[in-house]
């Protein structure tokens, strides 16, 4: 959250789950090359560098698939929001482990003559109009670069000075970055390889991720539009409070594609904004926590009644006016700005609660 | 608030993902017979760069 900024945020988890990731990383790299001393004994995949490059580049294309299925699980599963609170230090190591491929291919096939490596990478293969002669390393080369722009600017200061709706834009283009790397490997690896092993599999990894997206996607969209809310004199009908299940949240829709998380706690009801303030993270699918509104995503917390976060941390986010007529919950649409106290609704009190 | 890039999000995904799996397969499909690896060709004097096809 904002109080301050650390180089790197670790903490307990973190530190387990990123030794765990070095481990899983040097087991693949490592099995990979085994098999592939194996499999290919003779040929141009047979030289141990060669070898290496392609076990770095299956490794972090490997990784980016797993980065890129961690947002559509959790969204299916709460079970897999661990996975999202550390997704970041996976995205971080994965770049490096891009780097290195990318270095180590620059210096194995670009540094010896007399070209700089750099522009040797564009010069030496100008055949941008053929097929199976393609430049695929322009297309790697270019996955690169947003893998840096991303990595560079991971850090909460970047999301913080750049604001969350721009970095979430920015962030947006590990996709087109993913199919570059699609077609890096159809266009590279796969012209090489005779086996339908390969094309398979690259075609299920990317049909995956793309069918995780898509699912999701359509959910959310169907949210947004299918989800009518009942209207009763300008406030929102959410339910009866025994709806809501005790220290978590009903998300509501409002007008203008907006969300509203209406949440039950201590006997009370109250409501803010269905999107955290760090990454727009969905708050109504977090729960309350030592009496404070838990983002699912990566844990920054919102007093209930106010939208703001206990100290020492300064974040704000817009509440809702919330009252309890005739057994119902209603939630007024026209949000207050960020920090604003407003009274829970009591349940069990009868009649109208002003709020 | 609003959460941005709701749509955008889903809307991109529906662009990308038939554009890639149609033409990753025509692509695949159109791979020479021997790769370029296995042709016995010299490296090219005008260049720097080892085949890595």
């Amino acid at each position: 959250m904002g109080h301050q900024y650390k180089a790197i945020q670790w903490n307990k988890n973190k530190i387990a789950y990123d030794i765990y990731i070095v481990f899983a990383v040097a087991l693949f790299i490592g099995v990979f090359m085994a098999v592939g001393l194996q499999t290919h004994p003779t040929g141009h995949t047979a030289d141990p560098v060669v070898l290496a490059i392609r076990a770095l580049g299956v490794t972090a294309f490997t990784m980016l698939t797993v980065i890129l299925a961690i947002g559509p699980l959790a969204r299916i599963s709460p079970r897999f929001t661990p996975m999202l609170y550390n997704r970041r230090h996976l995205g971080v190591m994965t770049f490096t482990i891009a780097a290195a491929h990318f270095g180590l291919a620059l210096v194995w096939y670009h540094s010896s003559g007399p070209l700089n490596p750099l522009v040797s990478l564009f010069a030496s293969n100008p055949l941008y109009d053929s097929i199976p002669g393609f430049p695929f390393e322009t297309l790697g080369f270019a996955a690169f670069l947003v893998l840096f722009v991303m990595a560079a600017t991971s850090h909460d200061f970047w999301l913080n000075n750049l604001s969350a709706r721009v970095w979430k834009a920015m962030h947006m283009l590990v996709y087109p970055a993913y199919v570059l790397l699609v077609f890096h490997i159809v266009l590279g690896a796969l012209m090489t390889e005779k086996s339908v092993v390969y094309p398979v599999v690259t075609a299920i990894t990317f049909l995956s991720v793309s069918a995780l997206h898509l699912c999701t996607g359509f959910h959310e969209w169907r949210a947004d539009s299918g989800m009518k809310s009942l209207k009763t004199k300008g406030w929102i009908e959410i339910g009866a409070p025994d709806d809501i299940p005790n220290l978590r949240a009903i998300i509501a829709p409002l007008p203008k594609g907006d969300r509203v998380a209406v949440f039950r706690y201590d006997n009370k009801v109250s409501a803010v904004t269905n999107a955290c303030r760090h990454q727009n993270g969905p708050l109504g699918e977090g729960r309350v926590v030592d009496g404070c509104i838990t983002c699912p995503w990566h844990g920054w917390q919102y007093w209930p009644e106010d939208g703001v976060s206990p100290p020492p941390f300064t974040e704000k986010i817009a509440t809702y006016n919330v009252k309890i007529e005739a057994g119902r919950v209603f939630v007024d649409p026209k949000p207050n700005p960020p920090g604003t106290r407003t009274e829970p609704a009591v349940i069990g009190e009868q009649g109208p609660i002003a709020t | 608030m609003k959460r941005p890039h709701r749509r955008a999000h889903f809307l991109l995904w529906l662009v990308l993902t038939p554009m890639t799996a149609v033409a990753a397969f025509a692509f695949w499909r159109l791979r020479p017979e021997t790769p370029y690896a296995d042709l016995p060709t010299e490296i090219s004097e005008n260049s720097n760069a080892v085949e890595s096809h």
